[in-house]
């Protein structure tokens, strides 16, 4: 669908078939979204008992309580099922479940943060997956980008680790403040006391390596240069 | 933006790491211009999956799975059988447990709430207005058709009130609050049933806690509120 995804992502697991023939567990996948997409909701609990404690480890290292978490997850499960039709053929559901499941534990993380500013309430404040939830859903062609980070997580595990300690630390450092604990580049910014632009450029820098660790699928559109496969250091202090 | 401003924000973006207003202008950017590197997106969120991967595994509540579910199989599927506007309170014995109940609906209210989401139809009136609202485990569900009594209503995860109030779903114009009926829940904290009253496509929503008899005007505090109906071609 207009993707131009041709090479299989690595650690796909290596095999004889063509690289574009579905798996079997890409076949049933594809099955689980006609279902979800139906209405029907058995679907949905075989989608939720599949993925959901990677996408409860992944709040729950984001939010860092348990309740918080499983409102983001919920949320994200719910965002999934009343926007099943946005659902990519080509992509893969796990990777859309963890995509969503970040967003959603991002957004919360935040709230929850400006309430602390503001109020003394603790309860963590969630409204619930409402206005915003068609645009968490990735559109068709980032959905087939991301498909097959999944297939081999135990290998994207390993390669991420590796990747990540590769990294100079000053951009190891501002990645993780980003994902894990849900800032953004300005929050980042102003607790490391840097310029805004040095973030932004870490923060490129940092993720380009990692994607080209993973090589997920540097579009073939004329490789822009986004200065990763150079070395970062000294391009980035000028920021 | 520009596309280099846009361009900048990339890697941010991908992490979830932009605030929503920068995020709206990326997605409003990347859906319109063609600028060379807006491709370079989706390699950089799938990076950011990656990075999903090193968060341990961690088993949820068994609750959350029957939660989801019953969010889902009450608020989208199951067709609302007809009720009355009004269910009678239980026994006095459950009094006490419905009072903490209310106590905690309205704890968590303050920050309040939540939007419109589902929706169908063509314009004009007649047309099939859908309206869910949730926040923590509250949810309401509206339907009905333009211009014509009645609205069909499921409340679910709100505990059940006390015999001397209701909650009282109100019409939110721009002119003031009008009643559209007033109900209480069961024991699961679950009500379904219509109310005979028109709404507008412009209508929104809301919820108080007010005496049974029901009030002219909004007393008790906002339990649940929407931001009006939204459509889109189905
Ligand atoms: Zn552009």
């Amino acid at each position: 669908m207009g993707s131009s995804r041709a090479a299989p992502a690595a650690g796909a697991p290596a095999t004889d078939d063509p690289i574009d023939a579905p798996t079997d567990d890409r076949v049933d996948e594809r099955a689980l979204a006609r279902r979800l997409q139906a209405r029907d909701a058995s679907a949905l609990a075989e989608l939720y008992r599949a993925h959901r404690q990677r996408a409860f480890g992944l709040a729950y290292r984001v939010l860092g309580d348990a309740p918080a978490a499983e409102d983001a997850v919920q949320s994200a499960f719910l965002a999934l099922w009343q926007q099943a039709d946005r659902i990519a053929p080509e992509g893969s559901l796990g990777a859309l479940v963890m995509t969503i499941a970040h967003r959603r534990a991002v957004d919360l993380a935040r709230r929850r943060a400006a309430e602390r500013v503001h109020t003394h309430r603790t309860s963590a404040a969630f409204d619930g997956p409402t206005a915003d939830v068609a645009e968490a859903i990735p559109d068709e062609e980032a959905q087939a980008a991301f498909a097959r980070v999944l297939d081999d997580p135990e290998g994207t595990r390993r390669r991420v680790a590796a990747a990540l300690d590769r990294l100079p630390v000053e951009q190891r450092m501002v990645v993780e403040l980003a994902y894990f604990e849900g800032l953004t580049h300005r929050a980042i910014a102003e607790r490391l006391g840097l310029p805004g632009g040095t973030v932004k450029s870490r923060l490129r820098l940092g993720l380009g390596h990692l994607r080209d660790a993973l090589d997920t699928g540097a579009p073939e559109t004329g490789a822009p240069d986004t200065g990763v496969t150079r070395d970062g250091r000294g391009e980035e202090e000028r920021a | 933006m520009t596309c280099d401003e846009i361009d900048d924000l990339l890697a941010a973006y991908a992490l979830d790491a932009v605030d929503d207003d920068e995020r709206a202008a990326i997605e409003d950017h990347l859906a319109t211009c063609e600028h060379p590197e807006r491709h370079e997106v989706d390699s950089l969120r799938a990076a950011a999956i990656g990075l999903a991967t090193l968060a341990e595994e961690r088993e949820p509540s068994v609750a959350l799975e029957a939660r989801l579910l019953a969010s889902v199989e009450r608020g989208s599927e199951t067709r609302p059988r007809p009720g009355v506007g009004y269910i009678a309170g239980r026994p006095r014995r459950d009094l006490r447990w419905a009072g903490a109940l209310v106590a905690g609906v309205v704890l968590m209210v303050a920050g309040f709430v939540a939007g419109a989401l589902l929706f169908s139809g063509d314009d004009g009136s007649g047309e099939a207005l859908v309206q869910v609202v949730q926040k923590d485990a509250m949810r309401m569900r509206a339907e009905a058709v333009a211009g014509e009594s009645p609205v069909t209503v499921t409340l679910a995860g709100l505990g059940r009130l006390p015999e001397d109030v209701g909650y009282q779903v109100w019409a939110v114009r721009d002119d003031g609050w009008v009643t559209v009926g007033i109900c209480n829940t069961d024991e699961d904290g679950w009500w379904e049933g219509d109310f005979d009253f028109a709404l507008r496509p412009d209508d929104a929503l809301a919820i108080t806690i007010e005496p049974r008899e029901g009030s002219p005007t909004p007393t008790g505090e906002v339990v649940l509120r929407s931001t009006g109906w939204e459509r889109t071609a189905q």
